[in-house]
């Protein structure tokens, strides 16, 4: 019976692996539009200012119905300040995500590789959009982010530890991706060698170096 | 010795559907896994009869089959980028 249930749950998580690598090729109707920022300035400066300041905390909200729902259940009385299900706000950032996962040993290194391929293009995505050089929309990358962290959520499948707190420093990542956005708009862009970058993922790992 | 043949086929099970120890993952498993990330179908876990080679440009070539009878051809750029092509 468990043995069906792993072998279910393997084949589960192999078809979700593909069918989110096959939906996150969507948001290339991302299109570069040089001529349409002046059309779309004023959409991004008001989606630039929600994702940060209003949109996370009004998810935050809507992800923690429990908690508002157990303080009005109370009535007023002294409801019980400390639960379980009140977790503490993950102080899990992209670089402390990016060095947990060198170090996981639930992936290879050309996985790693492959997904650092992703986060940079996102980065990049990221880096466009605010300097207005592509005609997207903050929904279009916030999907192409859930979809990148569906696939390490489900590659992270030896590593329950670290799929849980990647899970619930959700926000946290995506604000810390904006934050990476823009510094990178600020400065230059610097590449990675090959040996440099295969030894950025491949540190802590004792699988073979390309 | 009916007996011996459902142990047999309980341990071959057994062997096939217990995942493997923490921190286990090989090449073959690794390569599967990245071709799976790009959206291409393997047909299992591991691929087998890998090949890897440099190229001039200092970065790295493997090409692999799947247990789906796929070949595939995983590139891996000097900046760290990974791009996978199949074959045929």
């Amino acid at each position: 019976m468990m043995r069906n249930h792993g072998k279910r749950t393997r084949a589960c998580g192999v078809a979700l692996l593909m069918a989110l690598a096959m939906t996150s090729e969507w948001p290339l109707a991302c299109i570069a539009a040089p001529g349409a920022d002046a059309a779309t300035s004023q959409a991004r400066q008001t989606e630039t200012a929600t994702p940060i300041s209003q949109a996370a905390p009004a998810r935050k909200a809507q992800a923690k119905p429990s908690v508002a729902g157990d303080r009005q259940a109370g009535h007023g009385s002294k409801a019980p300040a400390a639960k379980p299900s009140t977790l503490p706000p993950s102080a899990l950032n992209m670089q402390e995500l990016i060095d947990r996962l060198k170090r996981t040993p639930a992936m290879g290194v050309f996985t790693k590789l492959a997904l650092r391929s992703d986060a940079l293009d996102l980065i990049e995505l990221v880096r466009d959009w605010r300097a207005h050089r592509r005609r997207c929309s903050v929904k279009e990358i916030r999907a192409r982010f859930d979809g990148l962290l569906l696939k390490v959520l489900a590659l992270l499948d030896d590593d329950p530890a670290l799929a849980r707190d990647i899970s619930r420093a959700r926000e946290d990542i995506w604000r810390s991706l904006l934050q990476e956005g823009e510094r990178r708009a600020a400065r230059s862009q610097t590449r990675l060698g090959t040996g440099r970058a295969v030894a950025w993922m491949s540190a802590g790992t004792k699988e073979v170096k390309v | 010795m009916k007996k011996g043949f459902y142990a047999g086929i309980c341990a071959l099970a057994a062997l096939l559907a217990a995942p493997g120890p923490a921190g286990a993952v090989t090449k073959a498993e690794d390569i599967a896994a990245t071709i799976m990330l790009r959206g291409y179908a393997c047909g299992g876990r591991a691929v087998s009869d890998i090949h890897e080679r440099k190229d001039k440009a200092g970065g790295t070539v493997i090409t692999a089959t799947c247990p789906n009878g796929r070949r595939y051809r995983i590139e891996v750029t000097p900046e760290g980028r990974v791009r996978v092509t199949p074959l045929r």
